[in-house]
């Protein structure tokens, strides 16, 4: 009975139509390779495809990039989509290019003339960190879920060495390599439960736990019994106490992408004081 | 103290004795580059070198992906519904991000995030003096251990696709 709803479903699925949007997306994103690119001084931040309507002859795209304020949004009509082979024939691409500064100030100072940008629209390309959080959220792009705390991993050697929160923290200025979404903590927030992530195109995962096993350094010393740690970068610091795997379907509203066999990496926290200064 | 480089190498059986049959046989170049840097990565990480391990592990990471994406341009392009070409000048982020979007999910068991990408750029002075002092080590270690998922999984997949 499930396999025949199943084939029903499949029946109506309109194939057509996704090959349509699949092959324009495909020119738009060899359009936007080219545009990461080309200007050499400035880099694209941001590529949203919009008023989609994959079976059209002519498309939409919007560009944002770094650099000086054009004080305008320029637009480039009708260029062609298979303008590597050389030829000048449809699919066409209407772009319209952009300063990020210039779309930040337009959300400032015109907000109804950019809400034609996300109708209908997806985003092709993003670079969060050459991005205000405000356009990431205008186009509805997720990157983290809620509650998402990133985090560094503090070796106990480090650890060992009687340095202070501050210090730890001075000398982490990179790309936080972890994060964790607590699912309990106890009422005098000393310890809580977590589900562990990593980054992956930009996006905070659920982390993937057989590969978090094999390749992670602080799982393989918490399973030596060597003390491993977790910083925040509020500066509050966690012990790992345990791993553990656990089969959650009832987690897949608490993550942006959900882990296809329900299992989650979770992980057990202890809240550890350390000293405001480093140790005489 | 956290596990060496030498008793990280010690588990890696790939790493140690890598078959690179995901390779497509029309690369022989890439795999003998790849197979040579992978010799002289496990020699420095037997000694504890954990600079040379660094730019020679990221190396590899970047050699095997940009090798193994270069092998599947039919099946990328089946998937994107268009032709894929290749780009040989791009970056390891641009090959990392290729492979976890096309890929990803037909390996659950690897993960490549986007901070493999901050340990490979320890080789750029300017990336090492913004991060703690022991992050060679610990890129070192991550790397390695990456670098046997990596290869055992597309091993795997060589044979499966074959």
């Amino acid at each position: 009975m499930v396999v025949l709803q199943l084939m029903a479903g499949l029946a109506q699925v309109d194939w057509q139509s996704l090959a349509n949007e699949a092959n324009v997306r495909a020119l738009l994103e060899d359009l936007v390779t080219y545009y990461k690119g080309v200007y050499g001084g400035q880099q694209l931040a941001l590529a949203v495809w919009f008023h989609k309507s994959p079976h059209e002859s002519e498309h939409n795209l919007l560009a944002l990039f770094t650099g000086p304020e054009l004080g305008r949004i320029a637009i480039s009509e009708r260029q062609s989509l298979l303008w590597k082979t050389g030829v000048n024939q449809p699919p066409f691409a209407n772009i319209h290019g952009a300063m990020v500064g210039d779309f930040v100030r337009l959300m400032q100072s015109a907000p109804e003339s950019l809400n034609q940008y996300r109708e209908k629209s997806e985003a092709i390309y993003f670079d969060s960190r050459l991005l205000p959080p405000r356009v990431l959220q205008f186009f509805g792009i997720v990157t983290k879920p809620p509650g998402l705390v990133e985090v560094w991993c503090v070796y106990h050697n480090e650890y060992e060495k009687g340095m202070s929160v501050q210090t730890l923290l001075a000398s982490r200025r990179g790309r936080p390599e972890s994060g964790i979404v607590k699912t309990e903590e106890s009422k005098d927030f000393e310890t809580c439960k977590a589900i562990f992530h990593v980054e992956v195109g930009q996006q905070w995962r659920p982390a993937s736990p057989e590969a978090t096993m094999q390749s992670s350094g602080f799982y393989s010393d918490w399973l030596s019994g060597r003390p491993c740690y977790l910083l925040e970068e509020t500066g509050v610091l966690y012990q790992i106490v345990k791993f553990e795997v656990i089969y959650a379907p009832e987690y897949a509203s608490r993550v942006i992408e959900r882990r296809l066999d329900d299992r989650y990496l979770e992980v057990y926290l202890r809240t550890v004081h350390l000293p405001e200064e480093p140790a005489a | 103290m956290t596990d060496t480089l030498r008793s990280i190498c010690g588990q890696c059986t790939y790493l140690k004795n890598p078959r690179l049959d995901f390779i497509p046989t029309n690369l022989a170049r890439h795999k003998e580059i790849i197979l040579r840097d992978l010799r002289e990565l496990v020699s420095v990480a037997s000694s504890e070198h954990e600079k040379a391990c660094v730019v020679l592990a990221g190396s590899v990471l970047e050699a095997i992906l940009f090798s193994f994406l270069q092998g599947q341009e039919t099946k990328i392009g089946e998937r994107r519904g268009r032709r894929f070409a290749f780009d040989p000048s791009q970056s390891l982020q641009y090959y990392l991000d290729t492979f976890n979007r096309w890929f990803g999910r037909d390996f659950p068991n690897l993960e490549l995030p986007d901070v493999l990408v901050d340990y490979r750029n320890l080789v750029h002075f300017n990336q090492q003096l913004n991060s703690p002092t022991d992050e060679c080590g610990r890129a070192a270690r991550t790397l390695l251990r990456t670098l046997e998922s990596l290869i055992r999984e597309l091993s795997a997949y060589g044979r499966t696709a074959r």
